[in-house]
């Protein structure tokens, strides 16, 4: 018999840890145990994952169709940002048909410096799919659109959490809860006891916490949350919407059966009343709730038996990215290494550093949004056009290129291996592709009948 | 506003100088700026760095090379991987072999289940799951072809070329694409104000100026450290030979596909086979042997008669503190250099001239641009020192004051927790942009001696028969395949002989 694994925390984030890990280390004899701890704050109604969920619902074996019929889940091809009267798409996927194809993004960069017409979104399949409404699931034969094609998917964050605890319970997860734990440690610094309020003591192997929280005595910072909610369908937006505000953005997620909105503010000396206002002019709705958090600011995930994972993915955790892509992210990248219970203090080190450098590419995305050229990526961007490259795959190559060019970072230098290439042999290049993608975006389905279809599967 | 590059200098004319100088060449057209080669006939080029990885296919298609006459043309052969003889302890050996091994499975690395199976004591050699290794053993080659899922269509290989004929083909490619060659010496670098390159001035008086230097003058660095004085961070703690005796010497049997490192008693020999003849040579200490200890035991293990006087070349391994300064680019030995254990330093002024067009620049010259180029080559040279710091450290030998230092220094902590993580579970941890892949990182860390006490417990999932029956087919696709291919000699017959010249 292996050492219990006990997770803690609440919510999606505990079913989600629970979920994963349950589902590879069970039939290698390790008890599972979840303790159901009462939330601090109330998870928010809904949220969107990228495509890493979609292929963690698939690596759990919980049918896609399942997950739409339950969560109230419709699909994410990217976000749709507007900012003034610029508005661009920040796609999953990649821009052309070919990921690898050379160049293409320079390409795109020198027509849009000629010509003031044309948009980045034509030569994405993706933007150009999200913009008409449509939405197909790649066939299994053609792994590139299933690549350009990558999406992630906006949920009922209730629903997907109970959809995931009745996964667990089948796995055989044994549930517990309580109002407090409190630990017990060995002379080395382990945990080796969790204590709950009924004074059971429940012996541990690895702790999986996933508690957001960061303790009184640690670095974090206050966030101000907005979120509201309307009725309004909007199936024919297989994207998420994020609008600029004078203080940062505002994220609109599209479920089934109406949508969510969130917007985070960092600076404590605005007013609240100057939120509700300029919310309502943006959005026309006057119901928003307003809630505030301690967010964590820095945190080592693997600490001897102890895996804060949840502290650790909510220092990233806000509108512009949710922090269940990255404690998906730190749960895998563990179970990766779990090693045959032969503990190795190098591979937490490894570990930890490995997370401050998805930690920091994320950070250096989020941080983009706010100035863009206060940061390195930004700067190179905007004299090169490239995109620095990156160690962990936290963020996508279109992610980056979407948002940098939609923020308006022209790059000053033209590629020098387009250099031979005339302006016409480039600009005839890229209509072919963009011709190309017309005709496969025409040809594909729009998202209500993908939806139906899939929901259909599931009635039968 | 946007100040164009007019003119570029790239002094010096051996590999480095040539590779970039054919690259800016094919890529510019001559149309954007002027591009011009400075060398000197006299100084002449190190003469040598004739093994390669695969990565050169990148470089290869960039310049649009025509692989079959450029083999031909430089007395080519092909590389499947390198051999290390005597390096875990003498009488060992072991492959480092390109492309896959084995067969992943559930998506987890094939090796775990090697491992499992080694464990039970039912697993072959590696070498028999790898086509490369086998394909060495057995002298064969063949380039991929379409065989669906057979690891066939999947030949990952690189080339052993002449090093004088590389940088003169180069040279007529480059010329080609009109790039200017200047023969002489410079005898006086002239700078601005502002510390800047103005120009050089050449033995006959001549004066030359450019935007851009491109610093290829070899271990000197003539502009990057003589002129800028960038500084130099040197490495020989940990890597710690700094002579190598170079000595080409006649074939006497048929070309291997792999070059060969054997491990002696103050450094090691490489073994570089060419259409025209070997390639051989000696890295030491001198700390712990002489030069004349040294061309000894060089000359004693070739195979054939020596064809020319060995030729002594010094070095210390270390890189640059900026690979770019300024208006100034180091590329090649110029701006470092570590010994050619995993043939990394070709790969090395490839990466530089990738990275020279990612950041190509204008007449500001952007600090953040340069800075973000620095700090992108100092992650390449890290990861391959501690690559290469691997072979010397993790060894059982104690038959020498050399060895004895090497299993015993400290070394950069990134790489003894890559040690110790892999022998507590043989897994690896690298970073998306490391070079060396965890396929190589496995087989030299395995091949060194360092036994991981645990695998990926997924690899536990297959009933134990099943698994011995998968590994045994794995085994016998690679059989087969190896057995498809033919030799290594007949496929240069067929495909890329070169005229005789010894
Ligand atoms: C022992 C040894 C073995 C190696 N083996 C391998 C290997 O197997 N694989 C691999 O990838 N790499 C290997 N390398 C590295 C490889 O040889 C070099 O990276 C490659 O040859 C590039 O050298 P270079 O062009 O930078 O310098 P050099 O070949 O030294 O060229 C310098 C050039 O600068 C010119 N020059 C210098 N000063 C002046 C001046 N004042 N005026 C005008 N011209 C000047 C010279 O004339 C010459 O043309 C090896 C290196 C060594 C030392």
């Amino acid at each position: 018999m292996q050492q219990p694994l006990v997770f803690i925390g609440h919510g999606l984030w505990l079913q989600m840890a629970t979920a994963i890990v349950a589902k590879h280390l069970q039939p290698f004899g390790y008890p599972c145990i979840a303790i159901e701890l009462p939330a601090k704050a109330k998870e928010p109604a809904a949220m969107a994952g990228g495509p890493e969920l979609v292929t963690l619902c698939q690596m759990l074996g919980l049918p896609l169709q399942l997950v739409l019929a339950r969560a109230q889940a419709t699909f994410s091809l990217g976000s749709q940002y507007q900012s003034g009267d610029s508005s661009w798409f920040v796609p999953f996927g990649h821009y052309g048909l070919n990921a690898a194809a050379a160049e293409f993004e320079q390409a795109i960069l020198q027509l849009l410096r000629l010509d003031a017409n044309s948009k980045a979104e034509q030569f994405c399949i993706a933007a150009l799919a999200a913009s008409q409404g449509k939405f197909a699931l790649a066939p299994a034969n053609r792994p590139d659109l299933a690549e350009a094609l990558s999406y992630g998917l906006h949920l009922q964050t209730a629903e997907f959490a109970a959809c995931l605890k009745h996964y667990n319970q089948q796995l055989g997860v044994t549930f517990l809860s309580s109002q407090t734990v409190e630990m017990k440690y060995s002379a080395e610094g382990q945990i080796s006891t969790l204590q709950l309020d009924n004074g059971t003591a429940l012996p541990v192997g690895y702790c999986l916490d996933c508690r957001t929280e960061p303790a009184a005595d640690e670095a974090s910072h206050t966030v101000q949350l907005f979120c509201a909610q309307d009725t309004t369908v909007l199936l024919q937006q297989p994207h998420s919407s994020v609008l600029q505000t004078s203080w940062g953005w505002l994220v609109r997620l599209p479920l089934q059966q109406g949508s969510h909105w969130f917007s985070q503010c960092t600076d404590p000396t605005l007013e609240l009343s100057h939120f509700r206002q300029e919310l309502q002019q943006l959005t026309g709705l006057s119901e928003w709730q307003h809630s505030t958090r301690q967010q964590p600011t820095e945190s080592q995930p693997w600490q001897l038996n102890h895996l804060r994972f949840g502290q650790a993915a909510a220092t990233l955790d806000c509108p512009l990215y949710n922090g269940l892509n990255a404690l998906q992210y730190l749960l895998i990248r563990w179970l990766d290494l779990l090693p045959n219970q032969s503990y190795c203090p190098a591979t937490a080190l490894m570990y930890n550093q490995h997370w401050q450098q998805f930690q920091s590419e994320v950070q250096d995305f989020l941080w983009l949004h706010q100035h863009p050229l206060a940061t390195k990526t930004g700067q190179a961007f905007a004299r090169l056009g490239r995109v620095l490259s990156t160690e962990t795959d936290a963020i996508k190559a279109g992610q980056w290129f979407g948002l940098m060019q939609g923020l308006g970072l022209k790059p000053e230098l033209r590629s020098m291996l387009l250099a031979h290439r005339t302006d016409t042999e480039i600009h005839q290049g890229l209509r072919q592709v963009q011709q190309q993608i017309a005709r496969l975006v025409t040809a594909m389905p729009s998202q209500i009948d993908t939806l139906n279809r899939c929901l259909q599967q599931l009635s039968h | 506003m946007i100040e164009k590059i007019r003119k570029i200098i790239v002094l010096g004319g051996g590999s480095a100088g040539w590779m970039t100088a054919a690259a800016l060449g094919k890529v510019l057209k001559n149309q954007y700026c002027q591009i011009q080669v400075i060398e000197s006939e006299q100084i002449g080029t190190v003469g040598v760095g004739e093994a390669t990885i695969p990565q050169i296919m990148l470089y290869n298609e960039l310049i649009g090379l025509d692989e079959n006459d450029f083999m031909r043309r430089t007395q080519a052969t092909f590389k499947l991987g390198i051999q290390f003889v005597d390096w875990q302890k003498q009488g060992s050996s072991y492959f480092h072999a390109f492309g896959d091994v084995g067969k992943n499975m559930e998506g987890l690395q094939f090796y775990h289940y090697w491992l499992r199976m080694r464990a039970l004591g039912k697993a072959a050699p590696l070498d028999e799951y790898t086509l490369s290794s086998l394909a060495c053993l057995e002298q064969r080659f063949m380039r991929s072809m379409d065989a669906g899922n057979s690891p066939l269509s999947n030949i990952a290989y690189a080339f052993h070329f002449d090093a004088g004929l590389f940088a003169q083909y180069l040279r007529e490619l480059a010329e080609q694409w009109g790039v200017q060659r200047t023969e002489g010496e410079v005898v006086e670098v002239r700078q601005l104000d502002n510390g800047f390159i103005r120009s050089l001035r050449l033995a006959d008086g001549t004066e030359h100026e450019a935007d851009f230097f491109i610093d290829c003058s070899g271990f000197r660095g003539l502009l990057i450290e003589q002129t800028l004085k960038t500084g130099y961070e040197d490495w020989s703690h940990w890597l710690p030979c700094d002579r190598a005796i170079a000595v080409p010497s006649a074939t006497t049997s048929e070309p291997w596909p792999f070059t060969r490192a054997t491990a002696q008693r103050a450094g090691w020999q490489w073994r570089i086979p060419l259409q025209h003849r070997v390639g051989n040579g000696h890295v030491y200490c001198s700390r712990f042997m002489s030069e004349d200890e040294a061309t000894a035991i060089l000359l004693k293990n070739l195979d054939g008669e020596a064809l020319a006087e060995p030729r002594p070349i010094r070095f210390v391994t270390g890189k640059r503190k900026q690979f770019w300064n300024k208006n100034c680019l180091a590329v090649g030995l110029a701006g470092g250099f570590m010994e050619p254990l995993e043939s990394t330093s070709l790969h090395l002024v490839q990466a530089t001239i990738s990275k020279l067009f990612s950041f190509f620049p204008d007449r500001n010259f952007a600090q953040s641009d340069i800075d973000e180029f620095n700090r992108q080559m100092h992650f390449d040279y890290d990861k391959i020192r501690d690559f290469l710091i691997l072979h010397y450290h993790a060894t059982e030998r104690n038959d020498s004051e050399f060895w004895n230092y090497c299993r015993t220094m400290p070394v950069p902590d990134e790489l003894s927790q890559k040690i110790q993580q892999f022998k507590a579970n043989g897994r690896i941890f690298r970073f998306n942009n490391e070079m060396f892949s965890d396929l190589s990182w496995f087989e030299v860390m395995l091949g060194q001696g360092i036994t991981p006490q645990g695998y990926h417990p997924m690899a536990d999932l297959f009933p134990e028969a099943e698994l011995a029956k998968r590994l045994e087919g794995i085994r016998s696709v690679v059989r087969k395949s190896v057995d498809y291919m033919p030799s290594h000699q007949s496929f240069i017959d067929q495909n890329c002989k070169a005229g005789k010249i010894y």
